[in-house]
């Protein structure tokens, strides 16, 4: 087998690796809850209901505004909203509510978010989701996957580290005398 | 005559290769945080580079010219 055939087997191997482990596309928000935003500073709108992928800008705000399909009566709604991170460490929960058996009179809400992410994570595609359990039996899915503009300076950094670790791997497979 | 490269060397190298590489798809974007190919890159590195290591690929003809491994 020569050079360019290698160099061929690897390059299939590694993107099959990368193509089977790919994340398959992510189901909208379901269950007939309803949640949109709007990132103020790039104006654009984003409905949960149909959005599966959102790229916005490191810091900014987001009005946002949700709601859920049963009467604004008083009882305990509980619900979480995860990160979700490589096996083994799996998904991280970055809120809820509910879980504390503080229950909730209203089925819909607004406000503005003030974010202000730091520049090291930008350009990492996160899968965010989350679930709404309501004691009736309603329950809303959702799941989205974020992206912060732009690039990271570890992105650079890694880059550069991986053509170093190439080289370096290259020199320790260098063929020398062993006896036998 | 056998030859071989440095197994041990190798692994650690195969292991670094195979993180960066990951964090490199991650950090341009090419995979998602969630990824199961960031925990199996190193891994896939780590055994490669063993694997590379003892088959020794390359080199072979400056071996046979240098001097016996010590």
């Amino acid at each position: 087998m020569n050079w360019m055939s290698r160099c061929a087997c690897a390059l299939a191997f590694a993107g099959l690796v990368v193509a089977g482990a790919a994340t398959p596309a992510q189901a909208e928000l379901t269950g007939g809850c309803k949640a949109s935003g709007t990132q103020v500073q790039s104006g654009r709108f984003y409905d949960a209901v149909t959005t599966n992928f959102a790229k916005i800008p490191r810091a900014g705000d987001v009005k946002w505004k949700g709601s859920v399909p049963v009467p604004a009566t008083k009882r305990l709604a509980v619900g979480e909203v995860q990160v979700k991170f490589p096996w083994p460490v799996g998904d991280i929960e970055i809120g809820h509510w509910g879980k504390n058996g503080k229950e909730t009179g209203s089925n819909a809400n607004t406000g503005t978010y003030h974010y202000d992410f730091p520049t090291l994570i930008a350009g990492i595609k996160v899968l965010v989701h989350g679930r709404d359990q309501e004691p009736s039996g309603v329950l809303c899915k959702g799941a989205v996957v974020v992206q912060i503009e732009g690039t990271s300076p570890f992105a650079w950094a890694s880059l550069a580290l991986t053509i170093v670790m190439v080289l370096n791997l290259s020199l320790t497979i260098r063929a020398r005398k062993v006896r036998p | 005559m056998k030859y071989r490269g440095r197994p041990i060397l190798a692994a650690v190298s195969g292991f670094f290769t195979g993180l960066f590489v990951a964090l490199d798809l991650l950090f341009f974007g090419a995979i998602h945080l969630d990824n199961i190919a960031v925990t199996v890159l190193p891994i896939v590195g780590l055994v490669a580079g063993i694997v590379l290591a003892i088959w020794a690929p390359l080199g072979r003809s400056r071996a046979r010219g240098g001097s016996p491994a010590r």
